[in-house]
């Protein structure tokens, strides 16, 4: 990836399973991203359920599906929600938003490349599942960063997703953000298991970006739509989302 | 002195056995036993202190176990995963494969239903010239012609007919050759009639086409010189597979006989010149009887793929 100094990095954050926690890692990542002095842009790229306004209680008035069927300034629908922070919001409850026709693809392209010039980091939250738009962002960002939680239905959709990215769309590179782990053990023995089977029938190998403890602060800050790197900064979730924005420069 | 002694050893055995219960039981026996003696309340003390470190052993002892209860779940909950991805992975290619053979299998089909096309295309030709030939030996000819690719065009209809595309039933494909030609000489099968044995023989296409050759020509043989016209008759065909791969083939009627037992080989029409030919292609070996009408006998060796069941 070269980086020039108007060429922002696109990170995916994807997962496969939904309720590991993807939206809550993008928004509280990106926040402690601001804080190392970064500008970051947040495209909430679940485009049948979007929710990363939900969690930062913003009111959305345009989202990227509007801007698609307008043609309009992207710029328009920026919501800039904190300093340094701006969130493009998703579309809700819009089923043909899900798969993406290949037209559409490049619009959403040009328009996250004309958005996102004046970034740094443009961070992608991607829906469930291994629809066509999920897919599409893996192939478009720079990295990926696979939430995972270590139980073992998130371990088999995690694992199917990077199967279908590295055979059919030449993805090789994934980095793996262990969620909700009870100790550190737990979070390495996790991304072993899964390492172990991506090595013998992919031939992969993944990186352990790392873990993010299981914190009552988490489920908290979702309740009451604050992130947590914001209500509970000195919390076990928070110091570890805050490490990672330290290391992002180590992303595979 | 010797009471202290076992003191001093007991507090050794205690010192070097953190969570072995049952070595502390034994040593503190002796020990309880060596004390018996002494004022009352040091008994107690010794007891009592021997009681807290059993009892801060065994939970040591269970601490440790729940440890490795806990290890050896995470080992097992990991090999789970891996054997649950090996068995996601090798249904994800057997299916690849039932895919991939299926895919070969519709080609196989239509190719042999392309071949039977090609040939019957052939045949028609060969039909649609025996209107320009004057010389009735000459049709004669072009219709055997016809007859011989018709054999081979039927092979190939079978094949893409049945679901295993290697073999066919020789039985079923004797029939149909044989109700064809008896179509082609225009002969009343109430008047010749015809046996077929030929159960549960299945052929591969390599051993099918020669051998239904073979049978075209002995057959019509038969239907032609055979049997004095209007009068009725017998053809018996008759099919069995012998030890080491050989197959015997018979084609017998009851008609009036072989006149010339083809003496002279250059005057043999082209028909016996083919089972000839075919014959010792196949390493077999030909046997002609001329009583009670004609007999012929020719076993072949077959190729692999011949076998009893089908």
């Amino acid at each position: 990836m070269a980086s020039s100094k108007k060429t922002p990095r696109i990170l995916c954050v994807t997962s496969g399973k939904g309720g590991v926690g993807k939206t809550s890692f993008t928004v509280n990542f990106a926040i402690a991203l601001t804080r190392t002095n970064s500008r970051v842009l947040v495209i909430d790229g679940d485009m049948g359920l979007a929710n990363v306004d939900v969690l930062l209680r913003l009111s959305v008035k345009s989202n990227i599906r509007d801007l698609l069927e307008s043609g309009a300034d992207p710029r328009q629908a920026l919501i800039f929600a904190r300093p340094n922070l701006a969130i493009l919001p998703g579309s809700s409850g819009v089923p043909e938003m899900v798969s993406l026709g290949e037209k559409q693809q490049e619009r959403l392209a040009g328009f996250i490349k004309g958005v996102s010039s004046d970034f740094d980091y443009v961070i992608i939250d991607t829906a469930a599942g291994i629809g066509s738009s999920v897919l599409w962002y893996n192939r478009f960002s720079d990295h990926n960063i696979f939430i995972l939680s270590p139980d073992p239905t998130s371990m088999t959709d995690a694992y199917a997703l990077i199967k279908l990215l590295s055979r059919d769309h030449g993805i090789n590179r994934f980095n793996l953000v262990l969620n909700s782990v009870r100790g550190v053990n737990e979070g390495n023995h996790t991304v072993n298991t899964i390492q172990r089977v991506t090595q013998r029938f992919l031939h992969l190998e993944l990186f352990h970006f790392g873990s993010i403890p299981e914190d009552k602060a988490v489920q908290r800050a979702v309740l009451d739509q604050v992130p947590f790197v914001e209500q509970t900064p000195g919390s076990k979730a928070a110091r570890a989302v805050r490490d990672l924005s330290q290391r992002v420069h180590t992303l595979i | 002195m010797t009471s202290r002694h076992a003191f001093h050893n007991r507090g050794m055995m205690i010192g070097c056995s953190r969570c072995g219960a049952s070595a502390l039981t034994v040593a503190a026996l002796p020990a309880h036993a060596a004390v018996s003696g002494s004022p009352p309340h040091g008994s107690i003390f010794w007891v009592l202190l021997g009681g807290i470190v059993l009892l801060v052993a065994i939970f040591l002892g269970y601490l440790q176990q729940n440890r490795m209860i806990r290890r050896r779940t995470a080992e097992l909950r990991r090999e789970l995963f891996e054997r649950q991805m090996a068995e996601k992975e090798l249904l994800a290619s057997d299916q690849h494969l039932r895919q991939s053979l299926a895919e070969k299998e519709s080609l196989l089909k239509e190719i042999h239903h392309r071949v039977k096309n090609n040939l019957q295309i052939v045949s028609s030709l060969l039909y649609l010239q025996e209107d320009y030939m004057k010389d009735a030996k000459g049709v004669e000819i072009l219709r055997e012609s016809q007859n011989r690719v018709k054999s081979m065009a039927l092979i190939h209809e079978q094949l893409y007919g049945t679901a295993d595309l290697a073999k066919i039933d020789f039985g079923r494909y004797v029939q149909g050759l044989t109700a064809n030609l008896f179509d082609a000489y225009g002969v009343d099968p109430a008047r010749i009639r015809l046996k077929v044995h030929a159960d549960d023989i299945a052929l591969g296409v390599d051993m099918a086409v020669p051998c239904g050759l073979i049978i075209n020509e002995l057959v019509s043989n038969a239907l032609k010189h055979a049997f004095v016209p209007e009068a009725g008759g017998t053809i018996d065909i008759a099919m069995r597979t012998l030890n080491a791969g050989r197959i015997e083939i018979v084609v017998a009627d009851d008609g009036i006989g072989l006149v010339e037992p083809s003496a002279d080989a250059g005057k043999k029409s082209l028909g016996l010149r083919l089972i000839d030919t075919i014959t010792t292609q196949l390493g077999g070996t030909l046997a002609l009887t001329t009583e009670n009408g004609t007999r012929f006998t020719i076993t072949l060796t077959a190729p692999e793929q011949t076998s009893k069941e089908f």
